[in-house]
């Protein structure tokens, strides 16, 4: 089956022969968009392969078998086509967060990511939520990579980050604006953990009048406008910030960062 | 030199699909297929391309690999009624 056998694991194959249907079907397509009203279609394929089944940990391999190997198993695989409103009756739409982290950013490996792919985990959101529910052990088997990357990668994603800062005139007391100085709304992700989080401008504390998850509104003094903010989450974990707001009496607007 | 499974697919559903000079008179509806066929995995930059292919002997050699078996069914469809 490969030129140089140890075997592979079997989702890997099974990857490689749908690839190859999807070409089919598509050559096929495109033949008949140039040609006859009437065609035909591929509606079901069989594959019947004498192997050698494996168990490495949780990983099945499947290696061929050998010439007059009499104790090779039959690996059949039956495949049918399928229509999109079917696709989409069994596919999880991966709702990403704006403001998440790709599974790139956190994995920081394109094979690793491949893995989880296949495994049906495209979003960090995703990968969160296998963790919750099944536990790092349960994450391993799908995704078959090892927990310590895993564990890296979580919790690379469980890292403050600030997206940008939002002047808020309203909730100073007046509400013509002014010479007041206006509360900041810090948006990004993870700003918050089970306890408050601290936000500080170049070293000085701002009070935390709310926190969410995705968002802080803070009370910063006049003079805080500018500097390095710091949001640090009841983990111990931090995410700073530059702020550069026009002082009060000047037009200000929302600042970005980089992503 | 092997060719890729989608190759050998589509030359086997295309030696028997419709075509014009028939179509006035009986027809192939639906197809069948059953070949023996070799399979290897090619490793590829983008990941292991499955080759496969009608054995390359008729008569098999004692040192030669049991060809694995593929089952098509195909059947007449509009244009438009393609997967």
């Amino acid at each position: 089956m490969t030129d140089r056998d140890g075997g592979l694991p079997v989702e890997q194959f099974i990857q490689a022969l749908t690839s190859q249907l999807d070409r089919v079907q598509s050559t096929m397509a495109m033949k008949a968009r140039a040609g006859l009203p009437m065609t035909f279609a591929v509606k079901d394929l069989s594959l019947d392969l004498r192997t050698h089944v494996d168990m490495a940990g949780s990983v099945v391999r499947i290696r061929p078998a050998g010439p007059g190997d009499a104790d090779a198993s039959i690996l059949h695989l039956q495949l049918t086509t399928i229509t999109a409103p079917m696709i989409q009756e069994n596919t999880r739409a991966p709702a990403a967060d704006p403001d998440e982290p790709s599974l790139q950013d956190v994995l920081g490996d394109e094979e690793d990511q491949r893995r989880l792919e296949w495994a049906g985990v495209h979003t960090v959101s995703q990968l969160r939520d296998l963790e919750r529910e099944g536990g790092e052990q349960a994450l391993q088997r799908v995704s078959q990579l090892p927990v310590a990357r895993l564990r890296a990668a979580l919790a690379r994603a469980a890292e403050p980050y600030v997206s940008r800062v939002v002047p808020d005139w309203r909730e100073t007391g007046n509400g013509s604006g002014g010479d007041a100085t206006p509360l900041l709304r810090v948006r990004g992700r993870n700003l918050r953990s089970e306890s408050m989080p601290r936000v500080r401008i170049d070293g000085a504390a701002v009070p935390v009048i709310m926190a969410e998850e995705d968002e802080l509104l803070v009370r910063p003094a006049a003079e805080q406008l500018g500097g390095t903010l710091v949001v640090e989450t009841g983990t111990g974990r931090a995410a700073a910030f530059a702020l550069a707001l026009a002082v009060p009496g000047e037009p200000a607007g929302e600042q970005a960062g980089a992503p | 030199m092997r060719r890729a499974l989608w190759e050998t697919v589509v030359d086997l559903v295309g030696a028997a699909g419709p075509d014009d000079r028939a179509s006035a008179l009986l027809r192939v509806t639906s197809l069948d297929v059953a070949v023996p066929i070799e399979v290897v995995l090619h490793p590829t930059g983008d990941g292991p391309e499955l080759l496969g292919d009608l054995p390359r002997w008729r008569w098999r050699g004692g040192l030669d690999e049991e060809p694995g078996r593929l089952t098509l069914h195909c059947r007449e469809v509009s244009r438009d009624d393609r997967p």
